[in-house]
């Protein structure tokens, strides 16, 4: 084993070692996890996958491969696996339109393959193919643009190498496929058609940190424009108008927007101290993965700018087409403040516990 | 209970098996989705959340195989949707970070082997946030749980190519991440690199820019 090997080795057990200390497991906790999951288990739409398992299937794939190409087979491949993913709904319900645009430069091929888009949200899809190695950088520059010809921005909130690492598929050639996720800063007007423009700037060779011979960084000259037009759906809105008071906090539920891909809770309340630390509810998944109608993870939520005192949360997945009652809990409140080191952190200063449950029904479509 | 009496138990449906699991595995799974995820409330429901699905799934589990790779994989994928999901959403994030790197400088919480290991934690700490998650948790798995490359392909979790790439990719991003101070032998330095003198490094955790 290599010094600088046994040296991050022994740096990530003392990190996690200090971040977690030896502890016995929450076992009520678990066990009521486990018990609640298998009571209120339901089947849930599968994910529709071919997954080729007899020998017509195999022959059927094979013949697949042999018209479209491995590479554009593998590539396709990837995008449904990441509209699967992060917009189930959107790819259960067919909703995303396929574009399949190409644009090729300097040999590698970028093609918009598939794009969905709501009142509040705009999903891309895209895959690039034909590089050698990219084992130290992103063939794009993380900059990727939607337009509408409106004033209004479309905020990049995901995709492109930020956050969700891109899916490689280095079998049968190098390939890349990504969604990028934007939210517009107005509502977008339903319609069957409707006029948007992704921009994507490739990387060139040596834009990440300059060249392997030390050559300075070259900046990015091109970029790749894709006009395209696909409906906007609509997105429910589910004025819920609930308020629950624990620890003399009262919290109100003001609404849910439901969306193929996306289901936002909107959280409004006074915050204790206001003067002091900005404060998040903190929604942990309240049962497993079976039935999961939030989360497996605790979900903090970003204020919307537009109103004071209220959090948007992007629940886990969308439950658009979940009819029935669901209900949200927020277990704590947590307060934040800027870290005197570096204002650019939040640090968690104090919790105050709940819980606040909240209960609002998603209508039969 | 052992490990097997434990499968067995599970399988047929009794979740006294599973609390044998939790006895075994709990801390260990915590500790590789914290480095993933880099927030202990966060690892722990993810660990709670892994065993909840050992109990659903072990139907699937070939008990002919051990159980703690199987386990694992369910650990890391679902602390890698968990890192995705609130890295793309999230705006308040580095509270906990924060926090760590206090405790690791803290002589009454930190590693009390020597300043100079505490020092060398806070720049892996800091260098593995500015990973994507699924390469920092084939840096976990590498050289956290000590898995060969085989072995986490054998996992399954994702194509061969696409743990290689990760992991070269991660190897790559770390070994810049971390120069200076972390220059080995199989990596000489580049002629971009600022030459800093030998004792007279810059506080690390300062020069550093960490969003």
């Amino acid at each position: 084993m290599s010094e600088q090997r046994k040296r991050i080795s022994e740096a990530l057990r003392v990190c996690a070692e200090t971040g977690v200390p030896e502890t016995a497991a929450p076992w009520p906790e678990i066990r009521d996890r486990a018990l609640a999951g298998r009571r209120s288990r339901r089947r849930s739409p599968r994910r529709s996958r071919f997954v080729p398992r007899t020998r017509s299937g195999l022959a059927f794939a094979a013949l697949l491969v042999m018209l479209f190409g491995a590479v554009g087979f593998a590539a396709t491949g990837w995008i449904n696996e990441l509209f699967e993913d992060f917009a189930p709904e959107v790819q259960e319900a067919n909703l995303s339109v396929q574009l399949n645009e190409k644009q090729t430069v300097d040999g590698i091929t970028f093609t918009l393959e598939r794009a969905y888009a709501d009142e509040d949200n705009v999903v891309v899809g895209y895959s690039i193919e034909g590089f050698e190695d990219w084992s130290d950088r992103y063939p794009t520059t993380g900059l990727s643009v939607v337009t509408d010809g409106s004033d209004g921005a479309f905020e990049y909130v995901g995709g492109g190498g930020m956050g969700t690492d891109p899916v490689y598929d280095t079998e049968g050639g190098e390939s890349l496929s990504d969604l990028a996720f934007f939210e517009p800063s107005n509502k977008l007007d339903p319609s069957a058609k409707h006029g948007f423009r992704f921009e994507l700037k490739p990387n060139p060779k040596a834009e990440r940190g300059g060249g392997q011979d030390g050559s300075p960084a070259k900046a990015a000259d091109k970029t790749l424009v894709f006009d395209f037009g696909i409906p906007v759906h609509e997105v429910d809105v589910i004025e819920a108008g609930q308020t629950v008071e624990a620890n003399g906090i009262p919290i109100t539920l003001e609404r849910v927007e439901n969306s193929p891909a996306r289901t936002e809770a909107i959280l409004c309340f006074d915050p204790p101290r206001d003067d002091e630390y900005t404060w998040i509810p903190v929604v942990p998944r309240p049962d497993i993965a079976e039935s999961d109608v939030f989360s497996n993870e605790s979900l903090y939520g970003a204020p919307p700018e537009e109103e004071i005192g209220c959090v948007g949360y992007d629940l886990f997945r969308s439950i658009y087409d979940e009819p029935g009652r669901h209900t949200l809990t927020v277990t704590r409140i947590e307060g934040r403040s800027p870290s005197a080191d570096d204002p650019r952190l939040m640090v968690l200063r104090e919790r105050i516990a709940g819980p606040w449950t909240f209960e609002f029904e998603v209508p039969e479509r | 209970m052992d490990e097997q009496g434990a499968v067995e138990r599970l399988k047929a449906g009794d979740i006294g098996g599973l609390e044998a699991m939790a006895e075994l595995y709990y801390t260990r799974a915590t500790r590789v989705a914290y480095l993933i995820v880099r927030d202990r409330a966060l690892a722990e429901d993810v660990a709670q959340g892994a065993l909840v699905r050992v109990y659903e799934s072990i139907g699937s589990f070939d008990a002919s195989r051990p159980f703690g790779p199987w386990f694992t994989k369910i650990v890391v994928n679902d602390a890698i949707k968990t890192a995705s999901r609130r890295e793309r959403t999230v705006s308040f994030y580095e509270g906990n970070t924060e926090d760590l790197l206090g405790r690791l400088a803290d002589p009454e919480t930190g590693p009390h082997e020597s300043a100079e290991k505490a020092e060398t934690s806070r720049r892996v700490w800091r260098a593995l946030e500015q990973l994507p998650p699924a390469q920092r948790a084939v840096v976990v798995q590498r050289y956290y749980l000590g898995m060969s490359e085989a072995e986490m392909i054998g996992l399954g979790a994702s194509s061969p190519g696409t743990v290689k790439s990760r992991l070269n990719r991660a190897r790559k991003s770390l070994s810049k991440l971390l120069r200076p101070q972390f220059r080995g032998e199989e990596d000489p330095p580049t002629d971009r690199e600022r030459p800093v003198a030998v004792g007279a490094l810059p506080d690390p955790c300062a020069e550093e820019e960490i969003r």
